[in-house]
């Protein structure tokens, strides 16, 4: 991560992300949102089967989740992943603010939890902070 | 000349990323409206090209903006 490259005095790596809904122009705006910030997208998938598929492909710094994904919801998606890819962080990313949400996101591993209904900036900066380590 | 757009969903991040998609195919997106209401008034304010409105959004939905518009 880009942290390492800065103390080392190496160019910075982007952060690699990973981006997992269902609707592909919501993908596609994300993807050209994120890397006018930086962020390299490394894969996009659109269901939670394909989403665990991926990530143990591409091993991204980041998986960025929908909770509401056919196959395979993203909280159940997001409790594999944690077991199949740890150093993988999880970001869930949905339209529901309900409790219930995000309780049971949390514990599925989740790390992140933004609402569609946010600024880009929150986004920005939940990747930003489960990147250090932190719960956003 | 840009096309000029007004993009309408109640989802900012929805929004923003499909304002980061058009403008790198460089359309120009004019104004953001968050409900049905607001994306009538700002496509009468700004008369842009194309105006791009989702369905389900709160206050009123984008068909009766549309039928709204199409009356104004």
């Amino acid at each position: 991560m880009s942290r390492l490259g800065g103390f080392l005095n190496l160019p910075a790596m982007p952060t690699r992300i990973l981006l997992a809904d269902d609707h592909a122009l919501v993908r596609q705006g994300l993807k050209a949102l994120l890397e006018k910030q930086g962020f390299l997208i490394v894969a996009e998938a659109s269901d939670g089967q394909g989403t665990l598929r991926s990530v143990e492909k591409t091993e991204p710094d980041v998986a960025i989740i929908d909770i509401n994904m056919p196959v395979l919801n993203g909280v159940d998606a997001a409790r594999e992943l944690k077991k199949s890819s740890p150093r993988t962080k999880v970001v869930v990313l949905t339209q529901h603010g309900e409790d219930q949400y995000v309780t049971e996101s949390l514990g599925a591993g989740v790390s992140g939890y933004v609402l569609k209904s946010q600024a880009a900036d929150a986004l920005v900066h939940a990747i930003q902070e489960v990147c250090r380590g932190y719960i956003s | 000349m840009p096309i000029h757009i007004v993009l309408a969903d109640d989802h900012v991040l929805v929004r923003q990323g499909l304002k980061s998609l058009l403008e790198r195919e460089k359309f120009q997106v004019v104004a953001e409206a968050s409900d049905g209401q607001e994306a009538v008034r700002l496509t009468e304010a700004h008369h842009p090209d194309i105006a791009v409105i989702d369905i389900s959004m709160p206050t009123q939905n984008g068909i009766d903006a549309t039928r709204e518009l199409g009356r104004s």
